[in-house]
């Protein structure tokens, strides 16, 4: 049989922690009781809009953008989840430094729909993962809590003196089972922490493109 | 702000840019919740002269009676700091219960107010002693903290149950319970004292309570052209000077709105950074200061022309604001 030193001091900790972190998760989904998959802390917007962040003209709608080659390649290179809003901000600078006002004010408005829309896209796969994510952890949290129940139940009687070896062993395995489901439970918790930043940092980084290209449209007639 | 004036000539051409630019000899404290620090703007340039190291994530803020300290609610480190503002250090550390995010000042200088949010309390603190006076239950995620004037009264908000409590801040016992919008935030007292305006995020209103009887004496509704109902979330308030109107930041809706105090319609919205989150009234009435969550910025507001006349980037996560003479 295998054996873990110290398991029993290592397991209440885990457990206490787990307590609080299963507290905090259900805290966490009080406060969003309508929408269980999304435990991130602020309150799930779906959908980024070009109001919340544009006050220039009505960008055109639909796919409008891509049928500008040059505003589609801009957009493309862009919105990906993994470029730098300060790299995005300079090719945002380079494609409108050479226009005149007239291709500014055309073209600038395109920009900003194809990038609201590809955000959007990018942003709604994430959602969509940490909602997956949100489900796994419900699911782990169960079994936890179903594991915990069961070596409850089976301490009095591997606590007793003359038991068989068979009580102790299967309370040893439960144990075993208990810790490391709980360290499952906990590292998904810090991977769910940095997935729900995602979301935030493409909202900062649409919102930062769109003053960007709002700058840069002449004044109105 | 000083101005070479070597002749009449460069007086003259200095005089629009003072008109333009009113002098502000006042300082800006922004608490940057990701960044553990205290941004300091001067009002006249609006530029960052310094930033203040502080505890774990910072949020609720507020200054001392005198104007010589602001307290720092420092959640992650379960107390609030006591940041000295000529020396610019943390000169104290007080006990707050654990992970503070609001705190209300006592008029009597005295006595602070602190939601705990984990621990479904509120804490009252004395600054003198250094010590928790007394701990008050209270319901479900206490959030907002709003004193009357007069210092008598306390609304403490639970972000859960949805109620705003009413304290009596002498017997400590609650007198009230009025029922409010989902996840209500904010509870800021008129001048007068006769009514409390209590913000709800999820609910996305402002209850107006009469707090002579604790009834709900009307409702402000926001609908912002070109933005989801979701995205209107209201959660922090000021009052203009004269008090006739009220500015609610609505969150990701990155708008702020203006609101007659008296007919509770809303008259406009401003465009504003992202996210934005808490407001402050300058000492003399004349700019609205927002933080910008996400966009991690502030955003200055002219109250006279209603326009939003600046953007400052501060820290990350900008949280908590308040500006001083």
């Amino acid at each position: 049989m295998m054996t873990f030193p110290g398991l029993r001091s290592t397991v209440l900790p885990a457990l206490l922690a787990l307590g609080m972190a299963l507290s905090a998760a259900a805290g966490a989904r009080a406060a969003n009781a309508a929408d269980p998959d999304w435990p991130c802390v602020q309150r799930l917007v779906p959908n980024l809009t070009a109001a919340g962040v544009w006050s220039g003209p009505v960008p055109p709608p639909g796919d409008a953008w891509r049928q500008v080659p040059d505003v589609a390649a801009l957009v493309t290179r862009i919105t990906p989840s993994a470029v730098r809003e300060e790299a995005g901000l300079r090719m945002i600078g380079d494609f409108a430094a050479p226009l005149d006002a007239e291709a500014r004010r055309r073209l600038l408005p395109l920009v900003l729909s194809g990038t609201l829309a590809e955000t959007n896209q990018v942003r709604g796969q994430i959602i969509e993962r940490i909602g997956a994510f949100a489900r796994r952890q419900r699911g782990l949290a169960d079994t936890v809590q179903h594991l915990t129940e069961q070596l409850d139940a089976s301490g009095p009687e591997a606590e007793k003196p003359d038991t068989a070896g068979d009580a102790k062993a299967r309370q040893a395995e439960l144990q075993q089972r208990v810790f490391f489901a709980t360290k499952t439970f906990q590292d998904a918790e810090r991977t769910l922490r940095y997935m729900c930043e995602v979301p935030v940092r493409l909202e900062a980084r649409f919102g930062a493109y769109a003053r960007a290209l709002e700058a840069a449209l002449p004044a109105p007639p | 702000m000083p101005i070479p004036l070597t002749s009449w000539r460069s007086a003259i051409l200095a005089l629009p840019l003072l008109l333009a630019f009113p002098l502000h000899a006042e300082t800006i404290l922004v608490s940057n919740e990701k960044d553990n620090s205290i941004t300091v703007l001067d009002g006249a340039t609006l530029e960052v002269t310094r930033t203040v190291a502080v505890g774990e994530r910072p949020r609720g803020i507020a200054l001392s009676t005198d104007g010589r300290y602001l307290f720092v609610c420092v959640g992650d480190s379960d107390r609030i700091d006591v940041l000295d503002l000529n020396s610019w250090r943390v000169v104290q550390h007080l006990p707050s219960g654990s992970d503070p995010e609001l705190l209300a000042v006592h008029p009597d200088g005295r006595r602070l107010y602190v939601a705990n949010e984990d621990d479904n309390l509120v804490t009252v603190v004395d600054v003198e002693q250094r010590a928790v006076l007394t701990e008050i239950p209270v319901g479900v995620e206490p959030e907002g903290m709003g004193l009357s004037p007069d210092g008598r009264f306390l609304v403490n908000t639970s972000e859960t149950t949805n109620m705003a409590h009413f304290i009596d801040t002498e017997s400590l016992e609650i007198i009230a319970n009025v029922m409010v919008g989902s996840r209500p935030r904010a509870a800021v007292w008129q001048a007068d004292g006769k009514r409390v305006w209590v913000s709800a995020e999820i609910g996305g209103t402002i209850s107006v309570i009469d707090a002579a009887n604790h009834a709900i004496a009307g409702t402000v509704e926001f609908q912002v052209p070109g933005v989801p109902r979701e995205a209107v979330q209201p959660v922090g308030m000021v009052f203009s000077a004269d008090g006739a109107t009220l500015y609610v930041a609505l969150g990701p809706a990155n708008r702020v709105a203006m609101v007659d105090a008296r007919s509770l319609q809303v008259q406009r919205y401003l465009l504003v950074g992202q996210r934005v989150w808490n407001l402050a009234l300058s000492p003399d009435g004349s700019r609205i200061y927002t933080t910008n969550g996400v966009s991690n910025d502030i955003s200055v507001i002219d109250v006279a022309s209603s326009r939003v006349v600046r953007s400052v980037p501060v820290g990350r996560s900008p949280w908590g604001i308040v500006a001083r003479r």
